[in-house]
């Protein structure tokens, strides 16, 4: 009976996941000259709400994706996360499962990180392909980085949460004291500005987000599946 | 003979460490010891040129060069050489005995020792060509050399031997962390101190003979902790829900939430020095780099700030068991010694940007922060010390050496946390910031704070790896002088600081020359207590023969392990550093 409410809580879950998603894709689609508008006049919009679209999108795509996969092979069994942390002690197969979670994780790092190097990020801006190039590279990168969630053990996909957090505060904190333009098509305050956004939001997940979904996952979901509460 | 042991060098979980970790905690204190030493030398050199003796007759100018080399050192091999070096060690003992699990790899932990090692000597080597651009390498000073003839000057060959330092001393931090968090989140872990929670009315009972305590280590079950349940957990959230919730979150011991948050902390704030030194080199090697010193000044301090907590937290979490168990009370689980723990995490993060309330193109609303934070992380630390502060109420405490370093420590840092919060705020600040108030405050809150709380753990500890007492009338000693010349230089130069006489300056105004002696006097007799330290502390370890006392201990112990032999006594060979298995009785 547990099981059972347990494989509906799932299955409402990711329904609504991917509706969301959808939502926001679709939205996305429909108001993409305003979009494209407001990323070529806002720096913050380009580094909070652009990257929350593409990323999401390659995340949708990746789920996608690998329920088709689903449908497709019978075989296809779902196994649980591996323990990164104990390299030495993996079998062979989870060795493997092992490399193809940091390739994609430094696939998905280097992805993102190469697109936002000054030159290139300024010649994807003025030129149309590259453009297209750069938000396709932004989508493979989100796609990338969710199969690495996944298969990760959920305590590092915590820690990584809070490296992430730091790392945004400190990148943000570089826009904000910039005395030149490091993306060209913005101005010095669009940094600013960016860089504002950027730590705040980085400040909010840190005492907000984290713990919010920390206490709501252990309270709402792992405790109450040990019965302990 | 266990009473008498628990009674001088304190309790401590009886699961074995391995005796690499156990050697490896002894080398990380004798490293840390050695470079005190080193560092407190450079202290001397400074009260030396500060003062009126005279070292190079009408030149005198000309030891300017030593003196802001000696500067950027003594903080340097203090911070990272002593109080970091010392915090990693005893950190990796307490994190092992409280979880009671090896530590994830001993290869990183040797990994760490050998990189920090390697860094404060590359450290030194900078220090022989006269690099003095400030302990906290403040760019673009690195790379700019002083004015001829003035005596003060360095190459840039000493400013990237100085930059490779600090590079493989935040390596070294940073395979620390990682190898804490990993030791902590893999796998099973003692835990479950929530069911010992007394009744709201109970309170803390003194305990008769110790073996009622239900809040050792040794009792706690091992368990494996779904991850977020854990994370809260560790990060002592679970001590702010309300009793049923917080009966169902399987609560790990209060010494493990100490160090992780600890090692979790200053892995973010390593992100900063990296930034920093990335900067650095970026500019050595690219002549066509333009750097933004201010955002390198920023970064550094997202690292600075933390690693000044970094020497304490692990120390006030040992606090939070030793301190109790001293005053002979039970240790129950307690919230109020869990719940500061989320507040150091947060807080600390943010309240690096008080360093840089004079750098006005920051943005206003980062000082802001920096101001509310340098506030709002008077909350955990005032908890922290009224939550010790109840244990030791009405408690017929054992006043040991450690329990007397241990609250010496915990009052040192609640003096210098009240500088603190003094020169954090912003207003204050404007008047405080370029004086030697400041360098009362970081004495105030490393030497008489974090440095008493981790020497008061060393006198618990070594005997526990060794099985070697170390003298008590040395001990005494070296509280006594080092409690004189610690608290008499760091008021001293708080007070100096109130008077306005400027920091960073080797060259003191006439109208203060008075308070030179003094200050000389102090830190010879924080010098003086060091030497007495060191001799006893290697007399422990180096010494061939046994007491009495530790004898009948030795035969109680292998008794304990049921390998006891009363016909043979133990013999030098059996010297407890190469055959310890490192246990300790209580």
């Amino acid at each position: 009976m547990l099981n059972e409410v347990d494989e509906k809580l799932k299955s409402t879950r990711v329904v609504s996941y991917i509706a969301i998603l959808l939502v926001v894709l679709t939205a996305s689609v429909a108001y993409s000259d305003s979009l494209e508008y407001y990323s070529y006049m806002s720096l913050s919009f380009h580094m909070t709400i652009e990257h929350s679209i593409f990323l999401g999108s390659g995340a949708l795509l990746a789920t996608i994706g690998s329920y088709c996969l689903q449908a497709f092979t019978n075989h296809f069994s779902v196994r649980g996360p591996i323990q990164l942390l104990r390299f030495s002690n993996l079998t062979k197969l989870q060795r493997k499962e092992t490399i193809t979670i940091v390739s994609c994780l430094v696939a998905s790092g280097l992805l993102m990180g190469v697109w936002h190097l000054p030159s290139l990020f300024a010649a994807a801006t003025v030129h149309e392909d590259l453009h297209l190039l750069q938000h396709t590279s932004f989508i493979i990168s989100g796609s990338l980085g969710f199969i690495a969630i996944r298969m990760m053990p959920v305590t590092l996909v915590i820690l990584s949460l809070v490296l992430m957090n730091a790392t945004m505060g400190l990148f943000g904190a570089l826009l904000v004291v910039s005395n030149h333009q490091i993306f060209i098509p913005y101005s010095i305050e669009g940094h600013a500005e960016a860089g504002n956004v950027m730590i705040a939001l980085s400040i909010v997940m840190a005492i907000v987000a984290f713990p919010a979904f920390i206490i709501s996952r252990s309270l709402g979901y792992e405790l109450k599946n040990q019965q302990n509460i | 003979m266990y009473r008498q042991y628990e009674k001088e060098q304190g309790p401590a979980p009886q699961y074995q460490i391995t005796k690499e970790l156990s050697d490896l905690t002894l080398m990380f204190i004798v490293s840390a010891i050695i470079f005190f030493l080193i560092a407190g030398a450079h202290a001397i050199v400074m009260r030396v040129i500060q003062s009126d003796i005279t070292l190079m007759g009408q030149n005198e100018t000309l030891t300017f060069g030593l003196f802001y080399a000696a500067l950027t050192i003594h903080g340097q091999v203090m911070f990272f050489g002593f109080a970091s070096m010392l915090t990693i060690g005893i950190s990796y003992y307490l994190v092992s005995k409280f979880a009671k699990k090896p530590l994830y790899s001993m290869k990183l932990a040797i990994w760490s020792f050998a990189t920090l090692n390697a860094g404060v000597m590359l450290l030194l080597v900078s220090e022989v060509m006269l690099f003095g651009a400030g302990w906290y390498n403040l760019m673009p000073l690195t790379f700019i050399p002083g004015p001829a003839g003035a005596g003060i000057g360095w190459s840039t060959l000493s400013a990237v031997v100085f930059l490779m330092a600090d590079l493989a001393i935040v390596t070294g931090m940073t395979l620390f962390s990682a190898n804490i968090i990993a030791t902590v989140l893999s796998g099973r872990i003692a835990s479950g101190m929530q069911k010992i929670e007394p009744e709201y009315d109970e309170g803390h009972r003194s305990k008769s003979d110790g073996e009622d305590d239900k809040g050792r280590a040794d009792t706690l079950a091992m368990q494996d902790i779904p991850p977020a349940t854990r994370w809260i957990s560790i990060l002592g959230i679970s001590s702010w829900f309300p009793g049923r919730q917080r009966c169902a979150v399987p609560a790990v011991s209060i010494v493990v939430v100490g160090v992780f948050v600890n090692a979790l902390v200053q892995l973010v704030g390593n992100a900063g020095a990296f930034v920093q030194l990335t900067v650095g080199l970026s500019f050595l090697t690219n002549p066509n780099f333009e750097p933004n010193w201010l955002f390198a000044k920023d970064a550094w301090w997202f690292f600075g700030h933390p690693v000044v907590y970094f020497t304490l937290f692990s120390f006030l979490g040992a606090a939070y068991y030793y301190i109790p168990r001293y005053a002979k009370k039970t240790v129950t689980y307690d919230k109020w010694a869990y719940r500061p723990w989320p507040f150091y995490f947060v807080f600390t993060m943010l309240v690096f940007s008080h360093h840089t309330f004079m750098d006005m193109p920051n943005p206003a609303w980062l000082g802001m922060v920096a101001q509310a934070a340098s506030f709002g992380i008077v909350f955990p630390s005032g908890l922290t010390i009224m939550t010790i502060m109840m244990y030791i109420l009405r408690s017929r405490i054992r006043w040991n050496i450690t329990a007397m370093f241990m609250l010496a420590g915990i009052a040192g840092w609640a003096f210098g946390g009240f500088a603190g919060v003094q020169t954090g705020w912003w207003g204050t600040n404007i008047y405080l910031h370029n004086t030697l108030n400041i360098v009362g405050h970081i004495h105030l809150v490393i030497l008489m704070g974090s440095a008493l709380l981790g020497i008061g753990l060393i006198y618990s500890i070594v005997p526990a790896i060794a099985k070697k007492n170390l003298s008590k009338t040395l001990g005494m000693s070296h509280l006594i002088l080092t409690l004189i010349g610690g608290f008499g230089l760091a008021f001293m130069f708080a007070y100096l600081g109130f008077a306005g006489v400027i920091r960073r300056e080797a060259e003191i105004p006439q109208q203060f020359m008075w308070a030179m002696p003094w200050l000389l006097f102090f830190a010879l007799t924080v010098g003086g207590a060091q030497i007495i330290f060191s001799y006893n502390l290697f007399r422990t370890l180096y010494r061939k023969y046994l007491t009495a006392e530790e004898k009948e201990f030795f035969i109680l112990y292998r008794q304990q392990e049921g390998q006891a032999t009363r016909d043979k006594v133990p013999t030098t060979s059996d010297a407890p550093i190469s055959q310890n298995t490192a246990t300790d009785t209580a």
